[in-house]
Formats: structure tokens, sequence, C-alpha cells
């Protein structure tokens, strides 16, 4: 009985070093293979690209379409949603992004702000 | 039987409560998603004391009932789509007898966030919404050993006569 329970917190632990190890792997080809400094934002709705936008200038676009309204703005190189008249405000709260494939979403409203 | 249905009973509302609280709970600025899965700790408990049938029972209520109450379809999905990977990966894993509790309410809660990824790149068509995932799992394994940890003590407290 003892040795059953140290057995499983060892394998526990395993388990767990295991997970982290994949996602540490992941993420870091993420961050070296997939994510570069990009040079453009890209806004899609339902799959539909609205407009693009160059990171180098500052800009606050207003985005209203039926499935509601977001407040897109590049400051400083870092594209963001500022507004948004969504229920849970994700996109909102969501941190500016600015490298390659970091991406935006507003799931209620469907749109995707994407970095290329 | 009526007093299982009972318990059941019970612990279904238990699970609407703790989804509830959490609902109520900040967004996590740096992480949208992150959650802490207190539902999760209902889950452990009645597959420990019951089996997977009634945890996948009590799953099911809780997540009509909240998707009901508080959401709409999308919710529905996302939470079916994590909940079922999940409980499916938790019995799996207690099947085998190699983890304690806190392993399997880890592995638990990591699989719902991938249920809930693969869910999310389906309903927007895009898969780039997958880079999110080592975000998420990570505080997945957070959130997995604190849950774990009090299923844990509760299953060694509760009185015998539940389950």
């Amino acid at each position: 009985m003892e040795e059953k329970c140290k057995n499983r917190k060892r394998n526990d632990i395993l388990l767990i070093i295991g997970i982290l190890l994949g996602m540490g792997c992941l993420a870091l080809l993420i961050r070296f293979v997939f994510f570069q400094t990009g040079n453009r934002a890209v806004v899609t709705i339902d799959n539909v690209v609205v407009f693009e936008q160059e990171l180098s200038g500052d800009c606050q676009i207003p985005i209203q379409t039926n499935q509601g309204y977001n407040l897109f703005q590049i400051e400083n190189g870092v594209a963001s949603v500022v507004e948004a008249d969504c229920r849970d405000q994700i996109c909102v709260e969501h941190v500016g992004i600015s490298k390659k494939g970091e991406t935006i979403v507003c799931l209620p409203h469907k749109l995707i702000v994407e970095i290329q | 039987m009526a007093k299982k249905v009972a318990f059941l009973g019970m612990f279904s509302t238990l699970a609407l409560i703790l989804g509830w609280l959490e609902s109520l709970l900040p967004v996590v600025p740096f992480a949208p998603g992150v959650k802490i899965g207190l539902a999760n700790l209902v889950s452990l408990l009645v597959l420990y004391r019951f089996g997977w049938k009634e945890a996948a029972c009590v799953n099911m209520l809780r997540i009509g009932l909240s998707s009901a109450l508080f959401g709409n379809i999308a919710l529905l999905l996302y939470s079916l789509a994590g909940a079922i990977l999940s409980l499916i990966t938790m019995c799996l894993l207690k099947k085998t007898d190699k983890f304690s509790i806190v392993g399997i309410s880890v592995a638990g809660a990591v699989m719902h966030n991938l249920g809930q990824i693969i869910v999310a790149a389906f309903l927007m068509e895009n898969g780039v919404i997958l880079y999110y995932l080592p975000i998420l799992a990570v505080s997945g394994v957070i959130a997995g050993v604190l849950v774990g940890l009090a299923s844990a003590f509760l299953h060694k407290h509760l009185p015998k006569e539940i389950g």
C-alpha cells in the first residue's frame, strides 16, 4: 500500500514534468520558429479580411459590423483592441500584439486581429 | 438507489454553484480564458466515490444547466468538448491505477484546455489560436494540482456514506 502510494506520487510528478516539458518545447517552437516581429496587422471578421494595417504608423480604426463594434488601435508598433461592445471583453483585456502569428480574438464578434 | 440520486443531485448543484462562483472572478489580464476549474473538484469526487457513469451524468447536468442559465450554444460546445475529453482522460488514467487524484486532476485540466482550444479553432476556422495552448496548459497544470489536492483532502475526509 505504502509502495503503491509512493509510485503514484512519482508518476504524478513525472506526468506533470512531461506536460510542462512538452508545452515548453511547443512554446519555444512557436516563439522561435513561427514568431518574428511582424509588419502588419490583418483584421478578419468571420474569416473575411476587413482591412490590413501597417504597424509602423499609429492609428485608431472603429470596426462596426452587424456582428458588433470593436475599436482597433495601433500605437508604437503594437496592435490592440481598445473598445468593444461584446459581452466578455476578452479582446479588450488582451495585451497588445506585435509578433508574427500573434492574435487577438473576439469570439462573440468572430473578429480576429492577426500579425503577419 | 434513492440515496445515490439525492447525493448526485447535490453534487450537480455544487458543481453548478462552483462554476457560477468562478464566473464571478475577474478575467486574468495577460491570459484570458485561464480558469481554476473548481467544478472539476466535483467531477473528481464523484468519479472516485461513485464511478465514471455517475461523473458523466453530473457533468452533463452541470453543463446543460449552466449553459441554459448563463450561456449560449457556443458556451455549450466549449464546455462539452472540454468536459468530455477531460472526463475520458481521467477515467482511463484512473483505470490504470498508476496515478493519484492529483495527477488525474492535472491531466483532466490540461485535456479540458485542449478540448476548448480545438473547438475554438474549429468555430473560428483558424488554427492560430492553437498557439495559445502552452499558456493555457501551464495554467491548467497549476490549477489541476490545486484542485487535485483539494479533492484528495475531501475524498479522505468526507463521510463514507457518500458514495
